[in-house]
């Protein structure tokens, strides 16, 4: 193996990243915690359903990662993985995201033994046409539960407006008809193109024996390395720079009406640092329009205009890129003509210097807060090595970001044609406009 | 970790730990007996939240917090069970990681007891504008309740458990009280809590005992008057036949909840076996629940318990297709049933056993789930610690976790069906 130590003296960590002969990157990072904590990424999430590896296009039905994901514990013995990892206490779990599959366990020891379950499970799938169907009303159970949970419907209705053809939108489980049409060999299709150590990421944090970990890596996995997964999202143009949508009312089941602005960067070719830098020009965008601190919510909280706490969350990366703030509200029309105001002052006059910097101090301790715990820890190595991007080197590409990159960055972003505003009201307010329209 | 006595009824439960870049400080007044009351209390933790003497307004204070490295602190209270805890607690980062000469631990502490000691008043209250907003929030977020269909089954099924008792006398009746709360009945809740609640400090972090004891003890003298002793919960005993209720509701899937009673809590000799029963039953993924009504019957995504440790009640709650309500309800009795006969293999007990004992060797790298661990147990009067309570696990045999099992009495039966729009009509 190849390797690589780094020490960050600012927050007193050390991890060392290396490539596997066969491919597999693994970081790994020892620290003084009872749990362990490791998690195997694998670059195949929903975004990656339609797209072209090594050049030839493959179209997997919607929702075929996330099935994948509920079908990796199976064995060929016949024994659930939950249950190997049981015998050695380890807490295990999987999620699916856009761009990866994720696979995690938890334990205070025996963190070894509990790596070779892992990798042995999701080096060797197993599963039949009859296993497959019967996850099926499993996943559609998962996938009724989302529809009824008002958080998902508007961020998912959001997303559409702001990308409607792209696969950005698309919901990670799939849809009921996407989940019938999923076969066992549909799955062994995508685990064969995409579970290969390439295009693999192992994080792993806590107490473990380094040497020992590399033996099973070296036993389980292949000894040459397989050919690269070169992977490219269909359809194959950039994300748009401008809205589908910009102003949309939807009809949701919930009790208070919600709002959602979506914001719409730009993803492309740029290198790993200039991206890192963008991401964080675009999270001080978003602190300035949407902190507690600042003058939209402020105002918003003090005129009792949004019931509680609203949420807001920045996505850059290589296939994504946006902000999106998402709150209750009791008049959206108010809200929606205050946001343009501020919007308009943020693109105009440019972010205020006070909330510049109490937005890098922010950042800054969000930064800081993943090595309170070897499972943030593991999650930001695995995401970072992902996106190609030098841990090391967050803390200061947030402090050498100037007030003047940044509004920049603002006047492109806040410009009206990137601006998705979403108003979601109740299915009673839908009743009522159409009793009213009818008279 | 180490508990000290500040004053009797203020204690201070000191842990050294070096690990973190951040450190935390808490204090939570704990209100039972007579000074449990629901809408009091839950409105007091908001208002509180509007701002200080010196921070007027949310913006000021979360400007003053962002200040600080984004020092977080945390006011909002919760019930467990009868009891409503305020708490007051601050995270800030350590100023060894922070560019330059920064300090914030003062700083940030300081913000705390401003929230604690000097909150935002007007002619002696609280402001009035403060207060009906807050009312106007706690009153939406009760309409807004059913959205999270999850919660909303569990919370229903409770009030079915312990009807009549004061966890869900004040619970049905919350909407009528805070209605009729006033700046200055929620103020004088505040002056009582303040004088008579017994006080739980917790602290994680490089700071001595004996230092941070000198410094409260002279913080905290606005404190030092008699306190309450804490009221514990009453276990009351389960119904003759288990009571069903259901409620329609627009949507996509169907909640089922099945509410036992137990008489078990956390102070009781048998709940390290009671703590095998729930894992053995449903809180992992080789458990009874998920193994069976899940993963072979594929009767739900989830299935998934919550146990009120001062209560003695346990509510499973599975998101179902209503076509199978009476299939999961039936599929969740005979797994109790197997547990209740010992109907439960040598290795799922070990593997639960494990499994169990490294959750609470975890929690010594989690200090807001170490303070949870504490604090319940100061509520039902458990001394164990993580440790202690491990070994027990490990020394439980399996009769007696099927002894464990047989106290669990069916006593209510919740379901919250979700129709189409239509069908809702007609059957409410």
């Amino acid at each position: 193996m190849t390797n690589r130590t780094v020490y960050m003296p600012d927050v007193d960590e050390r991890y060392t990243v290396m490539t596997h002969r066969s491919g597999l990157t693994v970081c790994l990072s020892n620290k003084d915690f009872n749990t362990s904590y490791a998690v195997l990424g694998v670059g195949f999430g929903s975004l990656f359903e339609n797209c072209a590896v090594n050049g030839k296009v493959y179209t997997f039905p919607d929702g075929t990662a996330h099935f994948l994901e509920h079908k990796m514990f199976e064995n060929p013995d016949g024994e659930d993985t939950f249950l190997k990892f049981s015998r050695v206490g380890a807490e295990a779990n999987a999620y699916t995201g856009p761009e990866q599959t994720c696979y995690l366990f938890s334990l205070p020891d025996h963190t070894e033994d509990a790596l070779e379950i892992l990798m042995k499970s999701i080096l060797s799938p197993f599963f039949t046409q009859k296993s497959v169907n019967s996850e099926k009303s499993i996943v559609i159970e998962e996938l009724k539960m989302y529809r009824d949970d008002p958080e998902e419907t508007v961020r998912n209705a959001l997303l559409h407006a702001m990308y409607k053809n792209n696969r950005v939108q698309k919901n990670i489980c799939g849809t009921v008809t996407s989940v019938k049409r999923i076969t066992a060999e549909s799955l062994f299709e995508a685990y064969n193109l995409f579970y290969t150590p390439s295009n693999m990421v192992l994080s792993l944090c806590g107490k473990f024996d380094k040497e020992k970990v590399c033996t099973i890596l070296d036993r389980l996995l292949p000894a040459c390395p397989a050919a690269p997964c070169a992977k490219t999202v269909l359809p194959k143009e950039h994300l748009p720079c401008r809205c589908f949508k910009n102003r949309v009312t939807v009809y949701e089941n919930i009790s208070i009406p919600a709002v959602a602005v979506g914001i719409m960067g730009t993803t492309g070719k740029t290198g790993a640092e200039e991206r890192l830098k963008r991401f964080y020009a675009m999270c001080l965008i978003a602190h300035a329009l949407f902190s507690r601190s600042g003058e939209f919510v402020s105002g918003l909280v003090k005129d009792n205009l949004i019931p509680d706490d609203p949420s807001y969350e920045t996505v850059h990366n290589a296939y994504r890129s946006y902000i999106v703030f998402e709150s209750s509200a009791y008049d959206p029309k108010e809200f929606f003509r205050r946001f343009d105001l501020c919007a308009r002052k943020i693109r105009t006059e440019g972010i205020a210097k006070l909330d510049f910097e109490r937005g890098k101090k922010a950042l800054y301790a969000d930064f800081l807060e993943n090595f309170n715990s070897s499972e943030g820890c593991a999650h930001l190595y695995l995401s970072d090595l992902f996106e190609e991007l030098d841990t090391a080197k967050t803390g200061r590409c947030i402090f050498s970001l100037s007030l003047e990159e940044v509004n920049a960055s603002a006047r492109e972003l806040l410009s009206d044609d990137r601006l998705c505003r979403l108003t979601a009201l109740s299915l009673e307010q839908k009743k009522s406009k159409e009793r009213n329209t009818f008279k | 970790m180490e508990r000290i006595v500040l004053y009797p009824g203020i204690h201070l439960n000191h842990f050294k730990d070096t690990r973190f870049k951040y450190e935390s400080f808490s204090m939570n007044f704990i209100c039972s007996g007579p000074l449990y009351d629901l809408a009091s209390a839950s409105l007091l933790s908001a208002i509180l939240g509007c701002g200080t003497a010196n921070h007027p307004t949310d913006a000021e204070m979360a400007g003053a917090l962002l200040d600080l490295y984004s020092a977080g602190i945390g006011i909002r209270g919760y019930s467990e069970g009868e009891t409503f805890i305020q708490p007051f607690s601050v995270t800030s980062c350590k100023d060894r990681y922070l560019p330059g000469k920064t300090t914030v631990r003062t700083q940030a502490r300081e913000l705390l007891f401003e929230y604690v000691f000097s909150p935002y008043t007007e002619g002696g209250i609280f402001k009035k504008e403060y207060t009906e907003q807050q009312k106007r929030n706690k009153l939406d977020l009760l309409i807004a309740e059913k959205d999270n269909r999850q919660l909303y089954a569990i919370k229903k099924c409770c009030q079915m458990l312990c009807a009549g008792e004061p966890m869900a006398a004040f619970s049905e009746r919350l909407e009528k009280d805070l209605k009729k709360a006033t700046p200055r009945s929620v103020f004088s809740f505040y002056t009582s809590m303040l004088e008579s609640a017994p006080v739980e400090i917790f602290y994680f972090g490089d700071q001595s005992a004996e230092e941070l004891k000198d410094f409260l003890c002279a913080k905290l003298l606005p404190l030092f008057h008699p306190k309450q002793e804490i009221t514990r919960d009453q276990i009351s005993l389960p119904k003759n036949m288990p009571q069903r209720k259901r409620e329609y509701i627009r949507g996509n899937q169907s909640v089922l909840c099945v509410g036992f009673k137990t008489p078990i809590t956390r102070n009781d000799e048998r709940y390290a076996a009671f703590c095998l029963v729930r894992e053995i039953l449903c809180d992992s993924p080789i458990s009874l629940l998920f193994t069976n009504v899940r993963e072979k019957l594929g009767l739900c995504y989830y299935c998934s318990p919550v146990f009120f440790p001062t209560k003695g009640m346990y509510v499973l709650s599975a998101g179902i297709d209503k076509k199978n309500t009476e299939a999961t309800e039936n599929a969740i009795l005979l797994e109790v049933e197997r547990m209740k006969s010992g109907d439960f293999s040598a290795e799922l007990l070990e593997s639960c056993k494990k499994s169990l004992v490294n959750v609470l060797k975890e929690l010594d790298d989690n200090p807001a789930q170490k303070e949870d661990w504490y604090l319940r147990g100061i509520l039902t009067g458990d001394t164990l610690s993580p440790t202690e309570l491990s070994e027990k696990i490990m020394k439980t045999a399996a009769e007696e976790v099927a002894n464990a099992a047989r106290t669990l009495t069916v006593d209510s039966i919740f379901l919250l069906c979700a129709v189409k729009e239509h069908q809702k009509e007609v059957l409410s």
